[in-house]
């Protein structure tokens, strides 16, 4: 195995050319942060040579005034989001891992907690440069906030998982950091904070995020963010406690709840996954698959059985999404848990992925519910635009009747 | 040109006697969109009524390489739906179902045929609405909305129409039918939904749309700033949002468009105002007006000599009339326009007004300016006589010189008309040869025979050495350039 880290464009794009001119693929990382999840298990012919990019980390451009930044893509997500902080700003999406760089964000479609509110990553990507499957050094998009010229090859690349293209920058519409962020927390003992919550969404009041984590005494710690000037938080605070009562306690945001396992505020944008493993005490070897699936399946997934089956579940009700992890390492036991969410998963449009290392099952387990609607469409794609098939990803190998 | 006698019994055969057709009211009605700039009738017009008919006369177009163009309400700005001479068009207003509404996950599913506005009537006594608001948005379908990611006002906060569309079904150029997206946008793998928004009907033909419902606000303010400089309006959306602010909308409007809403609808406005910019905030009720203050005090600051905020929807909807009809109201003041849908920096608003009421001046025509300028999308207006030749050249040339200049800004070409065919030719000046020839492998992917839509987004072959790599762009020359007569179409933007 070598790994190869490029320190300029010129020699990262001759050595991609010597490889599509040999037909040998290679796997691309950014920080390694989330390297091994998408190769390990039953994965077949894993190439050995390992590109990374984190040699790649310089600003392009970074102009407040217009909301845009543009970074090379092996910058890391904290390094981008303290940059952005000096001037008052932030790249709203939630990356899992705080080390995380910026073309392995884009290219796995990270998002989480500020989906609902804020959008995710495809709501502020503006512009794209990549090496193609011909060796290319290409752009799509550009540097202002509206762009119609042309197809948008940003989104294509955005969850192409490194099997489009070698990412090389990207540029993103920022925002002006939430306004005085609060959040209110509460403890719970079941899932009555489901039907709450469900009460409360169809008051329609503007939540930054909303997060549900399982404690380790198998119950649950539910907090809601929130942004604004005062008279527009006592009134969405007044409307929370209307359906939830008197129970929870509110603090800004940018604090822990209780010194207990809950600390969305700023980790939410700098990577939020490493704060809760933390807590809940779990490694990278364990199992750990995100299933991402519209509102109405959080609403009626049946949570209580996988809590007292002693999973770890985060939960974002309205963005959509819900981690599972559980401290089991087997390839048999985790094959168990991944068939038990997807029999529990009603929705044709529910979908799971892996997030972190899990040595014994892989993204091949997955299935169909690995992969989105059109996969068929995809792989034809990748054929197209990698006829050399260097660039290793197994989201395109995945065999199903779909 | 018509239909061959044997081609068109087979699309009888499909689509019924009524939904085929090439007589000469239908080939001369269909021969531009919104943008008359270019024409060219087409060979017929089929309407096809179920996503089946759909698949087959694709099919059966694909089978006698018929080149085609799918077409909504026609109000598209940049030719986007201009037949090749020899093209069939495939107009999709049968397609205006409105499948389901599903409250829980806050979707609509729709035809492409449904028009933008009749999706919010439906679901807005509900409390929810579709958010992108084109101004032609009474026109304006769906599905073509999708093909060109269509903006308007209220993007500046709410986003374009690929921020709000979930998921779609769209038939091939060879008749194959593939689902993208869903009821979220958390799919895995590569975003090809968000890829085929805004491809301008050259990689399929929607026949049905998932769009995000989203939350009507609880109330709205609208802010009128009046100024005796345009370089102060700038300065006002500058300082708004380096105050942390994101407004619903920043729509300015200059002199010369503020005498003719004044002319056509009355809304009120100041004749002797250099400019005027409309800030709408909108959401919770509590907390709105303390923030609508800071908008009105930061306004002052920077030049506006006086801030009106409508004191009921009676006046909101004054105000914003007068934004939304602004294209069809300089039609008072001048036979015809020239829009350009350029955007730039928002920090080079000043710079770039200055440079096109310089252009105008050079080439002695008059140049409007209508804009989001929240976003930095320009709407400049060329004022000219279509019955002038001269004028007519001296349009085209001014747009060229605004579009030269947006790019050189940092700016782009379109923000939310498309490419189409008005701009094709400029794409090798924004983009680099090998880019222009990457867009075009994806197109080659999707429409490998180019016979969806040939003949938009990329510049002639002489322009665009990549088109030597995949299948030939089309001629450009077979289309019929002729006289401006869009601001006779009057067609909002």
């Amino acid at each position: 195995m070598s790994k190869i880290e490029p320190c300029s464009l010129e020699e990262l794009q001759n050595w991609v050319n010597s490889r599509i001119e040999t037909q040998v693929p290679f796997r691309i990382c950014g920080n390694g942060s989330r390297f091994v999840s998408t190769i390990s298990g039953n994965q077949k012919d894993i190439p050995g040579d390992i590109l990374s990019l984190k040699k790649l980390n310089g600003t392009r451009f970074f102009d407040p005034d217009d909301m845009v930044v543009g970074v090379e893509a092996g910058m890391s997500i904290r390094t981008l989001q303290g940059m952005l902080a000096e001037k008052n700003m932030v790249l709203p999406v939630n990356p899992w891992f705080p080390d995380s760089c910026v073309g392995s964000v884009v290219a796995c479609n990270d998002y989480g907690p500020n989906r609902m509110d804020m959008g995710g990553l495809r709501d502020c990507i503006i512009g794209i440069e990549y090496i193609n499957g011909k060796g290319e050094l290409v752009q799509a998009g550009g540097k202002v906030v509206k762009n119609v010229s042309g197809y948008d090859l940003t989104r294509m690349m955005l969850g192409s998982q490194g099997g489009l293209g070698v990412i090389t920058a990207v540029n993103f519409k920022v925002l002006p950091r939430p306004v005085e962020p609060h959040g209110m927390f509460g403890i719970f003992r079941n899932e009555a904070w489901l039907s709450q919550l469900k009460e409360l969404r169809k008051l329609r009041i503007p939540l930054n995020w909303i997060q549900a984590l399982s404690t380790s005494d198998s119950s649950w710690v539910l907090g809601m963010g929130y942004s604004g000037n005062k008279l527009n938080r006592d009134r969405i605070e007044g409307e929370i406690r209307e359906v939830f009562g008197n129970t929870l306690t509110i603090q800004p945001d940018s604090k822990s709840y209780s010194g207990q396992i809950f600390t969305p505020g700023e980790q939410r944008f700098t990577g939020f996954l490493p704060s809760i493993r933390n807590v809940w005490k779990m490694e990278e070897s364990h199992f750990h698959v995100f299933a991402t699936l519209p509102t109405e399946e959080i609403f009626t997934f049946p949570f209580e059985t996988f809590r007292k089956a002693n999973f770890k579940i985060a939960v974002h009700p309205t963005g959509g999404d819900i981690h599972f992890m559980h401290k089991s390492t087997e390839r048999k036991e985790q094959l168990q848990h991944l068939e038990k969410i997807k029999s529990d998963l009603i929705h044709a449009d529910s979908k799971l992925r892996w997030v972190s290392s899990t040595p014994k099952c892989s993204f091949m387990d997955l299935g169909k519910f690995g992969v989105a609607s059109g996969y068929s469409l995809v792989k034809r794609l990748k054929k197209h635009l990698d006829p050399a098939g260097v660039f290793f990803a197994p989201y395109y190998d995945l065999e199903f009747d779909e | 040109m018509s239909f061959e006698k044997n081609i068109r019994s087979e699309f009888v055969r499909i689509l019924g006697k009524e939904w085929v057709k090439d007589d000469q009211v239908t080939l001369y009605t269909y021969r531009c969109d919104g943008l008359a700039l270019y024409t060219a009738p087409p060979m017929g017009v089929l309407f096809p009524g179920t996503v089946q008919e759909l698949s087959s006369v694709i099919k059966l177009l694909n089978q006698y390489k018929i080149s085609f163009v799918a077409r909504g309400a026609g109000t598209g700005l940049s030719g986007g739906a201009v037949p090749q001479e020899g093209s069939v068009i495939i107009e999709m207003a049968r397609f205006k179902e409105v499948h389901e509404v599903d409250w829980i996950n806050r979707t609509i599913t729709v035809g492409p045929g449904v028009i933008n506005l009749h999706i919010t009537e439906n679901v807005h006594s509900h409390g929810y609405h579709y958010a992108p608001d084109p101004s032609s948005q009474k026109a304006c379908t769906i599905g073509g909305n999708v093909a060109e990611n269509s903006g308007g006002p209220h993007t500046l906060k709410y986003g374009v129409t690929v921020n709000h569309v979930l998921g779609i079904e769209m038939v091939l150029p060879d008749g194959e039918l593939v689902t993208l997206g869903g009821k979220h946008l958390g799919m895995p793998g590569p975003d090809l939904l968000g890829l085929v928004t805004g491809s301008e009907g050259t990689f399929g033909i929607i026949s049905k749309i998932i769009c995000r419902l989203t939350p009507n606000p609880e109330k709205a303010v609208t802010l009128l700033g009046i100024y005796t400089s345009v370089r102060n309006a700038c300065e006002s959306v500058s300082s708004i949002i380096r105050h942390g602010i994101i407004p619903a909308a920043m729509e300015m409007l200059d002199k010369i468009t503020i005498s003719a809403v004044e002319k056509a609808l009355k809304p009120g406005f100041p004749l002797d105002a250099e400019a005027v910019l409309i800030v709408e905030l909108d959401g919770l009720a509590d907390g709105l007006d303390a923030e609508a203050e800071t908008v009105e005090k930061l306004l002052k600051e920077t030049g506006a000599t006086k801030v009106n905020r409508a004191q009921d929807e009676a006046e909101r909807a004054k105000i914003w009339r007068a934004r939304k009809e602004a294209f069809g109201a300089i039609g008072q003041i001048s036979p015809s326009y020239y829009v350009q849908d350029g955007v730039i920096p928002r920090s080079k608003l000043p710079e770039v007004l200055d440079e096109i009421t310089a252009i105008g001046k050079k080439h002695g025509l008059t140049v409007a300016n209508v804009f989001h300028a929240g976003d930095g999308n320009l709407h400049p207006l060329i004022l000219y006589d279509y019955e002038n030749p001269e004028e007519v050249e001296k349009s085209h040339k001014i747009g060229e010189e605004i579009l030269s200049a947006c790019i050189r800004y940092g700016g782009t070409l379109s923000g939310e008309h498309g490419i189409g065919i008005e701009k094709a030719e400029w794409m090798s000046d924004l983009y680099s040869e090998t880019s222009l020839a990457n867009m075009q492998n994806v197109r080659v992917f999707f429409n490998p025979e180019n016979l969806l839509n040939p003949g938009k987004i990329f510049p002639h072959p002489g322009r665009c050495a990549e088109s030597k790599a995949g299948t030939p762009p089309p001629n450009l020359s077979a289309v019929n350039k002729t006289k401006l007569v869009a601001a006779k179409s009057g067609i909002a933007v």
